[in-house]
């Protein structure tokens, strides 16, 4: 097990370098990087001041590794439109998103998991169909559209919610279903497919020989086995989520990185991009990382 | 077992797939029950154990343990009794054990649920009970995972999980089809040495007669959801008094025939279109119109041998 979980680890060190060579590379494949860094209408003494701090007159390994211990050191550089720190930028923002992706996520992994296993077990029951249904919308909607249907719904007809910005613990509820619906859809129907095929096993069928309690077979016996696979997904979840993230903020208001970096990408404020690409990068490593640890520790066949 | 119908609902019409099977099986004896593939063995013995997945359904019938009903008790009290009156080994020892669990916790789960050890003691049961079925270095093996065993280690593990509360019936359904032949061997000797130690009730699935004539005191031979014919293994095989029966024993390799070795002609009915009387008429080489009409009852040939058969013995004699 520790033999795996380092040889994952420096698979996950390895793709983050790439990522840094990546996010390092693009701002000087495209010409001169000052161009870019910098606003338009830049005085010269910056433009001055900003190639001394990026070294480029020196090797281009040595600019790389010049960047790169800043950027260990927590420098993201500063963001050309707001002259403030980057680092700051985010720290502002990231909690908002944070809370926003906790709320959708639980919300994802419990609704998903839940009712994909009793969809499952009750086979052809109401449940079931409900399930299916609410499943097959949530993927077929697309987030800005299901966004805006709720906020008419909820927000403009019903007067329960708010329908944006970030207030008390109600305004949270509208965008945290609208950045799960899809990825408990997700979750839900693979559950369901996977748990189906489990309980339909030899070893479920002994497992109630043996006089195991249904609700054990189905969550002892059945879940461990069938989450595997779905554990993998929640992957895809944590990239659905941070791309989501973009639009839910956008359409919802909420003051998150996603609406901090659209409004960078519009003012093509490049410090503040560079930034996020490479924080959300090393988000979906860790998260990849972790699963695969997960799924080693859920599944023996892998863990020895 | 008085009567057991178990009937599947499907979208074809109504699969009757045990239809009015009984049998009775005593304390230390071992009962075989053959017949060909599909005829409704194992859904018998699920049925017994009132497991038989949906769309199926136990739609009749009596199962009497220790002088109880157990079709008409509770959910919960059928609950206890699975796994620590009566239990079961299933088929295919690749597929049985749960592949996340360790084989000392599935062998120790049916001991903890019925008899409440935990810990120390429980541990201890479960070596006990590897040991009971051979496997060497039970000790070390305890937090082994099944697919870091082999077929027949795996199947041992399958028979400690049936024996670990002591039942008083234990259903083997073909145990020993997917092992090779020296390991089945193995095996069933097994089978018999616990039997002999715990006095358990065995009843033996299996379309193999050589099995039955090695394993079995009495032997049901089952077609298409039936009984066609019971009795000792001795009256059965020397007297065979159902043409299904002797056409099953004619199957049977011999050492010093090997070159008559017959098969049956033609396929098993389809449990949704069952001949409405006989349901072997269709294949039997000596039906006679009253074999298409009315369903033949179980006779007495002898004390314990009973064929469902209108002329039973008469085509057996005149061969
Ligand atoms: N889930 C199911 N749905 C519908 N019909 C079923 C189902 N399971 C079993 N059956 C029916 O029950 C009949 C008997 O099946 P069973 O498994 O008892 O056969 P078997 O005698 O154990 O055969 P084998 O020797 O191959 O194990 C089959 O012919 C099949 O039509
Ligand atoms: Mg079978």
């Amino acid at each position: 097990m520790g033999r795996y979980i380092m040889g994952r680890a420096v698979q996950g060190l390895t793709s983050m370098f790439l990522v840094t060579i990546f996010v390092f590379g693009i701002v000087r494949l495209s010409g001169d990087p000052l161009q870019m860094l910098l606003p338009e209408e830049a005085p010269p003494e910056q433009y001055a001041e900003m190639k001394k701090l990026l070294y480029l007159d020196k090797p281009i390994v040595v600019q790389y590794w010049k960047w790169i211990s800043r950027v260990v050191r927590g420098d993201l550089g500063t963001s050309t439109k707001l002259r403030i720190p980057v680092m700051e930028l985010i720290g502002e923002r990231l909690p908002n998103t944070l809370q926003l992706a906790a709320v959708a996520f639980a919300f994802t992994l419990t609704l998903g998991l839940a009712v994909g296993v009793y969809a499952a077990a009750w086979r052809g029951s109401v449940v079931d169909y409900v399930a299916r249904g609410f499943a097959v919308m949530g993927q077929a909607a697309p987030s800005f559209w299901s966004g805006i249907i709720f906020i008419l719904i909820f927000a403009v007809y019903l007067r329960w919610l708010p329908a944006g910005g970030k207030g008390g613990l109600s305004s949270i509820i509208l965008p945290a279903f609208t950045l799960g619906w899809l990825p408990v859809a997700g979750v839900m129907r693979m559950t369901r497919s996977s748990m189906l095929e489990v309980l339909n096993s030899e070893y479920i069928k002994l497992a109630r020989i043996k006089g195991v309690r249904e609700t054990l077979v189905l969550w002892k016996h059945g879940f461990k086995n069938a989450a595997l696979p779905v554990l993998t997904y929640t992957a895809l979840i944590f990239i659905a989520m941070i791309n989501g993230s973009v639009i839910i903020e956008t359409v919802f208001a909420w003051p998150g990185i996603g609406r901090l970096v659209l409004e960078a990408v519009l003012n093509r404020d490049f410090p503040i991009v560079q930034a996020v690409v490479l924080m959300f990068s090393t988000w979906y490593i860790l998260g990849n990382l972790f699963i695969d640890i997960g799924y080693a520790y859920l599944n023996p066949r892998i863990r020895y | 077992m008085e009567d057991l119908r178990v009937y599947f609902f499907t979208s074809r019409g109504i699969s009757r797939a045990v239809d009015g099977v009984s049998f009775h099986v005593g304390e230390g004896e071992t009962l075989g029950v053959v017949g060909e593939s599909g005829c409704g063995k194992s859904v018998t013995a699920l049925g017994i154990l009132r497991l038989v997945p949906a769309p199926g359904r136990v739609v009749g019938g009596r199962v009497f343990l220790e002088g109880e009903d157990i079709t008409k008790v509770s959910e919960a009290h059928i609950r206890h009794i699975r796994g620590a009156k009566i239990s079961m080994i299933l088929q295919d020892p690749m597929t049985s054990l749960n592949p996340v669990f360790s084989i000392g916790s599935q062998v120790g789960e049916s001991i903890t649920i019925h008899q409440g050890l935990k810990g120390r003691t429980l541990l201890k049961r479960v070596i006990e009970m590897l040991k009971l079925v051979r496997i060497p270095a039970a000790e070390s093996r305890i937090t082994d995972y099944p697919h870091q065993m082999s077929g027949g280690m795996r199947q041992r593990v399958a028979g400690a999980i049936g024996i670990s509360c002591e039942p008083r019936v234990l259903i083997c359904d073909e145990p020993t089809t997917a092992l090779d032949v020296t390991i089945q061997a193995q095996y069933l000797e097994l089978l018999k040495e616990v039997q002999e130690r715990t006095g358990v009730a065995l009843i033996f699935i299996t379309h193999d007669m050589g099995i039955i004539a090695r394993m079995c005191d009495r032997v049901v031979v089952m077609y298409a959801g039936r009984v066609v014919e019971t009795g000792s293994v001795r009256d059965v095989f020397l007297d065979a008094n159902q043409p299904y029966t002797i056409s099953l024993l004619k199957c049977l390799p011999r050492l010093e025939g090997v070159a008559h070795l017959e098969s049956i002609e033609g396929q098993p009915p389809d449990p949704h279109t069952f001949p409405p009387a006989c349901r072997f008429a269709p294949r039997c080489p000596k039906v006679q119109p009253v074999c298409n009409e009315v369903y033949p009852e179980m006779v007495k040939v002898k004390e314990g041998h009973m064929a469902a058969c209108y002329f039973p013995g008469d085509w057996h004699r005149d061969k």
